[in-house]
């Protein structure tokens, strides 16, 4: 949730079950993020993007890298998940906790 | 056909929550593929935790003492959870799919060079084959995966399983020690609460941004106060300030599958569905008839929260007292 460069290292703060565990990590580190908060995203001003159109991009592959590409994990298939049965709209507060109390039995 | 290595945690001088469902999965894959079960615990002065998994269902315990352990650091929890298994002929090693499983498991496949499946909610045999099922896309597919290395590497989604076969086991206590070293853990700041912990609550009563206001949440504390439930709330409503992020439920937040879920001023994007639609009885609450979370709720009410949560809460109330 929160990050903080300082010399050669991030002060990290992650959410835990229960609260927020603070570390520190020495770089180079590899930090990801779940989502991202609004105030995060940044939208690239228009002269950046027309400079991105002259940048060098270098391709490469695996091999060029010494690195031999072998999946360890394999999809087998897909299917659904299994379907909730449908349900109905009450009308009131009243009728909602009768069905919470003697159709569901959840209360 | 080697043994299954689970690696728990703990916290508070406690297994965590997750942990008993991990050793469900364990049971299960045992139950196809033979091998025995060593349960992990890494921790400083923590025999207790130890003591608690050898009662969990696991065949024998491993504890090992050490201050670097004292915290689950993921260079030091990997590092010892991949001594162990190679020590016990670990043929899958595996963790819940909770943040600090998610953290150091990566690391346990890749020193072990072993394929990684996550948030596995399901264990199967075609053959000779060992397959696992995760939900991708939100939830909305099932993938049915095979690892095709000799060690298998796999986090659990604890709530695709119930508690498992209790049983008896021993510990074995030793001592080791794996520093970190690019790694430093400064603090955790718990958040102490009277309420059950969001992923353990048998009932959640959680908000969306269209309750307004941080003060509109109080609304629902009281109703979760009567129920005994855990709090929860969209990320909208965390993203805006009305709920702390320690509430939030869905794909990145938390994933709850508690008996009753309340979805109030909830609109029920995918994303909020991910993380709460395994629950067994979902009420929706929600002024627009067409907000998407009616197609997954058993009871909806089309109706102002401001209106109807008070009464809910009193007239709930009434009933368990009476």
């Amino acid at each position: 949730v929160d990050m903080e460069l300082k010399d050669g290292a991030v002060a990290l703060t992650r959410q835990a079950d229960g609260g927020e565990i603070k570390l520190e990590v020495k770089l180079p580190a590899v930090i990801s993020r779940a989502d991202m908060p609004d105030e995060w995203v940044r939208f690239p001003p228009l002269p950046g993007i027309m400079k991105a159109k002259r940048k060098p991009l270098d391709t490469f592959s695996p091999e060029d890298l010494g690195v031999t590409p072998s999946p360890r994990v394999k999809i087998l298939g897909y299917e659904a998940p299994p379907s909730r049965a449908a349900g109905q709209i009450v009308e009131s507060v009243d009728q909602l906790v009768d069905k919470l109390v003697n159709e569901a039995k959840a209360v | 056909m080697g043994n299954i290595l689970v690696v728990t945690d703990h916290v508070d001088g406690a297994l965590s929550k997750p942990s008993f469902p991990t050793v469900t999965f364990a049971q299960q894959v045992k139950a196809l593929e033979g091998g025995e079960i060593i349960g992990l615990v890494l921790g400083s002065g923590a025999k207790g935790v130890a003591d608690q998994l050898a009662q969990a269902g696991v065949d024998k315990v491993i504890y090992v003492d050490d201050a670097s352990f004292a915290n689950p650091v993921a260079e030091s929890y990997a590092a010892m959870a991949v001594e162990v298994a190679k020590e016990v002929n670990a043929s899958i090693v595996c963790a819940p799919a909770n943040i600090f499983g998610k953290d150091y498991m990566p690391r346990v496949a890749y020193q072990l060079e072993a394929g990684m499946v996550t948030d596995v909610i399901d264990a199967s045999k075609d053959g000779d084959q060992l397959q696992f099922k995760r939900p991708m896309w939100a939830g909305n597919i099932i993938a049915k995966m095979a690892i095709e290395t000799p060690v298998k590497v796999v986090t659990v989604r604890h709530t695709a399983y119930d508690a498992p076969q209790p049983g008896s086991a021993s510990v074995d206590e030793r001592s080791a020690s794996k520093p970190a070293e690019g790694t430093t853990f400064v603090a955790f700041e718990q958040v102490k609460s009277e309420r059950p912990a969001l992923t353990d609550a048998n009932v959640v009563v959680s908000g969306g941004r269209g309750l307004g206001s941080a003060e509109a949440f109080g609304m629902l504390e009281s109703l979760a106060d009567v129920l005994g439930a855990a709090m929860g709330a969209s990320r909208a409503a965390c993203d805006s300030g009305m709920a702390p992020h320690d509430w939030q439920v869905g794909q990145t937040g938390k994933v709850v599958a508690p008996d009753l879920y309340f979805a109030v001023a909830i609109s029920g994007a995918i994303q909020h569905l991910a993380g709460m639609k395994g629950s067994k009885t979902i009420v929706a609450i929600n002024t627009n008839p067409e907000a998407p979370i009616f197609q997954v709720a058993d009871y909806g009410l089309v109706a102002d929260a401001f209106d109807v949560v008070p009464q809910l809460t009193e007239k709930l109330a009434a009933v368990k007292n009476g």
